[in-house]
């Protein structure tokens, strides 16, 4: 197996950090990714060399300022074929969620139609406001997607699912409950933290009503996200916060807001994240994301396949089909004696290979499997076969007759 | 790194080193790590000591690197104990180079802590019977039971012990939370409070204040982190007259010294050896040195010369006043070796050291020294009300008086000193990365 994008490496000075004097491997990204040099390199020019506040100052600094916030907007518009007015940036996808659940000024009895595989970034904002409806689960955890009809009601509001659940790893057919949605007049939310940064993504082909990202897991800065919406279903959209740069006119009879974007963006909003996340979108789209799909998708089939032949292994998902998967396994490793926290901080400790051990913030999804936690291994673009060899051997080792004798 | 140690070696009964040599010999041949130790055994024919002066120290890498299979003696099957339920693998909390993942063994803990009881009166009187007891510390501290949030008094308590605390940082506690631990140590009624010093002196200060009474029980065990003479005034002023006993340990070593009625602390030589490597001399504290844990008697998980990252200084009296002359004695645990600073002279002077210089600032509720250049040192400190204002005098002139009279010393007060990520406090330190494998012999 090739790995195409290995060439990637050499961009992220993470990747090079030691710990007990050994290089890591890095299969986290699912949590967060590293950030190429030339994101770095941004975020650290904005403090070099334009330090000034933006849409406030009128010298040329603040100038420069705005118009390399305004150009990070439009890379990421372009990167989702969207219009820069329907692109709002904001702290994360959690924020994202939370404008739009504010925002739908939805009752208590209306419904949001979900999967229980829904972080709960993408769970508790609904459940806070109105009743949260999922589709079924199968067995082994999938979702069963295609019930989504039959769980519609004359009280649903809204439908809304992960493009790429943080858990199972496996692509979501986000267009049938598009469809299904728009059949029925209804909005559609996708969370799409998790897709961004493995599959091409394409809003007005969707044809999503909204959308939201993290800009951390796309390998920009930590603290900055995407919302993205339709301009009819953003300017319905109440308004979430208020405050400098959100008005046109302030008087004492009244006040007078900015069109979208800008009403969504209070406050002074985080300059550097936006800049930088410009910069790695526009890097990956140099890339080409059809090749880091492919790759990611590689890996992913690589992983499920090696996983696969561990004894007393259980992959969340399992039966889903591997040209749905992208380079994220989930899986409950039954060794006596190990919680899955264990088993990831061996991993860190004996291999220095570093994956996540727990609920991954799906706390139901666990729930009604009955499990006590699992581990996920998540890839990403500077990943290598060669890499995942490592990992499954270490899982090998770890649980095999050899290693406890 | 393999030098001249003091180790235990002023022990009565030959059966302690027969049995630890046996050990020795058991663990080079039989533990896998070790193996690759062999070549720096002296032979049968040498001390114990100088057999164990010559193998090089355990640390907490060589821990992470090879848990849980090259700890375990081979001729016991890992996958059967995990399977049964005897092991499970357990893991410290700490920074990345502290934290180390190990194998836990209930009943050799169990063995550990008993024996460690019997080396003071009072604590074998109340380990005689059943017992009850109560645990205050940080909750990342209670093995893998984390208790943070809100969890019930009924879950969180587990056999004989009630966790008290469900918070990471004691500095937080508002009158409520202090109220309900009161209450819940009135409910419980337990025989021995198993404490942080700096939680339980925050929780005696706090229900002082608030006039909440607190229920006395036959004694207190400080554990989990160097006791301050500022945490001992805090504890006796609430618990007036209980004993309070300091007791050394941690999750990969048991129970290794408990002081006894006299205040010394003693070797508990059913689980465990003990070397001291010495300082090199260049660095002062003649008798201090780094602590180095063998165990004994848990096949499960053997360390040998494993260094905690803690300091002790060995006891230059020959007999101990309480009459118990087997094993180890020293005089006090001198404080992690990470928190060590030097005097503008380049010797150490450790947590221990610096303690016992402020004992006589007795308005001192709290405090923290880094060290942020060779001659440059940052005090900040907590005090009685009404007592600040001559007190940073007072610090200043103990601080010149321990690490020189040309050291530059800003002292500055904080209202609350808070802990580490861990949820450990920190008394001392530098602030640059040490290179501890220089210092000693």
């Amino acid at each position: 197996m090739t790995d195409s994008l290995s060439f990637t490496r050499k961009e992220f000075p993470f990747l090079r950090r030691k710990i007990d004097g050994n290089q890591i491997i890095y299969l986290d990204s699912a949590s967060t990714a590293p950030k190429p040099q030339c994101v770095i390199d941004a975020v650290a020019q904005v403090y070099r060399e334009t330090t000034a506040n933006v849409h406030r100052g009128i010298h040329t600094i603040a100038e420069e300022a705005t118009a390399s916030y305004e150009n990070a907007r439009r890379e990421i518009a372009s990167f989702l074929n969207a219009s820069p007015s329907e692109i709002i940036f904001t702290r994360n996808a959690t924020e994202g969620i939370n404008i739009i659940a504010n925002g739908l000024r939805l009752l208590p009895d209306d419904e949001v139609v979900l999967t229980v595989a829904e972080h709960h970034s993408n769970y508790l904002p609904w459940r806070l406001r109105a009743k949260t409806v999922p589709v079924g689960l199968a067995p082994d955890g999938l979702p069963l997607y295609n019930e989504v009809e039959s769980v519609l009601s004359p009280r649903t509001k809204l439908l809304t699912l992960a493009h790429v659940s943080n858990t199972t790893g496996i692509i979501a057919p986000i267009e049938q409950w598009i469809d299904t949605a728009h059949r029925h007049n209804l909005p559609v939310l996708i969370d799409a933290a998790q897709s961004v940064s493995h599959l091409p993504l394409d809003v007005r082909a969707l044809d999503c009503d909204f959308l939201v990202l993290s800009g951390h897991k796309l390998m920009g800065p930590s603290g900055i996200g995407i919302l993205y919406g339709k301009r009819e279903r953003l300017a319905n959209l109440s308004l979430y916060q208020s405050g400098g740069g959100m008005v046109r006119y302030h008087g004492e009879d009244r006040f007078e807001v900015q069109d979208v974007p800008l009403r969504f963006e209070a406050g002074t909003p985080n300059i550097e994240g936006a800049i930088g996340l410009g910069l790695a979108v526009a890097w990956l789209r140099k890339l080409g994301m059809s090749k880091v799909m492919a790759h990611s998708q590689s890996l992913g089939s690589q992983l499920f396949e090696g996983l696969s032949t561990i004894p007393g292994i259980k992959i969340i998902a399992s039966s889903a089909p591997i040209e749905k998967r992208i380079g994220l396994v989930t899986f409950n490793l039954n060794t006596p004696g190990f919680s899955q926290e264990s088993l990831a901080r061996l991993l860190c400790d004996r291999y220095q290979i570093l994956v996540s051990g727990g609920y991954h913030c799906t706390h139901i999804l666990h729930h009604r499997l009955g499990l006590d936690g699992t581990l996920r291994i998540s890839t990403h673009i500077f990943n290598t076969h060669e890499e995942i060899e490592i990992v499954l051997s270490a899982l090998h080792e770890l649980t095999s007759n050899t290693n406890c004798r | 790194m393999r030098k001249t140690t003091k180790g235990s070696t002023n022990t009565k009964p030959d059966s302690y080193n027969d049995q630890t040599k046996f050990d020795l010999d058991q663990t080079l041949t039989c533990v896998p790590f070790y193996k690759q130790w062999k070549v720096f055994d002296k032979g049968s024919s040498f001390s114990l000591a100088d057999r164990m002066s010559a193998l090089p120290v355990l640390t907490k890498r060589d821990l992470r690197a090879n848990v849980p299979n090259g700890f375990i003696h081979e001729k016991y099957k890992c996958q059967e104990g995990f399977a049964s339920g005897e092991i499970e693998m357990e893991s410290t909390s700490g920074t990345a180079e502290e934290r180390v993942s190990v194998v836990w063994y209930q009943k050799w803990w169990d063995k550990s802590e008993q024996a460690a009881a019997r080396l003071n009166t009072t604590l074998k009187a109340v380990f005689q019977s059943n017992h009850r007891e109560a645990v205050l510390t940080t909750p990342l501290c209670s093995g893998n039971i984390c208790h943070i949030g809100e969890a019930t008094m009924e879950e969180r308590t587990i056999g004989n012990l009630l966790f008290l605390n469900q918070t990471l940082d004691p500095t937080a506690w508002d009158n409520r939370s202090i109220h309900r631990m009161t209450e819940e140590l009135k409910y419980f009624q337990p025989d021995i409070i198993e404490a942080d010093p700096a939680y339980l002196a925050i929780l005696s200060r706090m229900s002082l204040i608030a006039g909440y009474p607190l229920y006395q029980p036959k004694c207190i065990v400080l554990t989990y982190e160097f006791p301050s003479h500022t945490h001992y005034r805090q504890i006796h002023r609430a618990f007036p007259g209980i004993p309070v006993i300091s007791s050394y340990g941690s999750t990969e070593t048991g129970h290794v010294f408990t002081q006894c009625e006299t205040g010394n602390f003693h070797q508990n030589i059913a689980t465990c050896h003990v070397d001291i490597q010495p300082f090199r001399e260049e660095f002062g504290n003649p008798g201090a040195g780094r602590i180095l844990v063998s165990t004994v008697g848990n096949p499960w998980f053997v360390l040998l010369r494993y260094d905690v990252g803690d300091l002790a200084s060995v006891n230059s009296i020959a007999k101990c006043p309480c009459g118990r002359s087997e094993g180890l004695r020293v005089d006090g645990i001198e404080g992690r070796l990470r928190d060590i600073t030097f005097d503008t002279k380049g010797r150490i002077v450790t947590v221990k050291h610096l303690d016992d210089a402020l004992k006589p600032a007795e308005a001192l509720l709290g405090y923290k020294v880094v060290q942020t250049a060779p001659q440059h040192y940052s005090m900040y400190f907590e005090a009685e009300p009404g007592a600040e204002r001559n007190l940073a005098d007072v610090l200043s002139d103990i601080l010149h008086t321990l690490y020189g009279k040309n050291a530059v010393i800003e002292i500055s007060q904080n209202s609350a000193l808070t802990p580490e990520q861990s949820g450990k406090f920190r008394l001392a330190h530098t602030a640059w990365e040490l290179g501890t494998e220089e210092i000693f012999k």
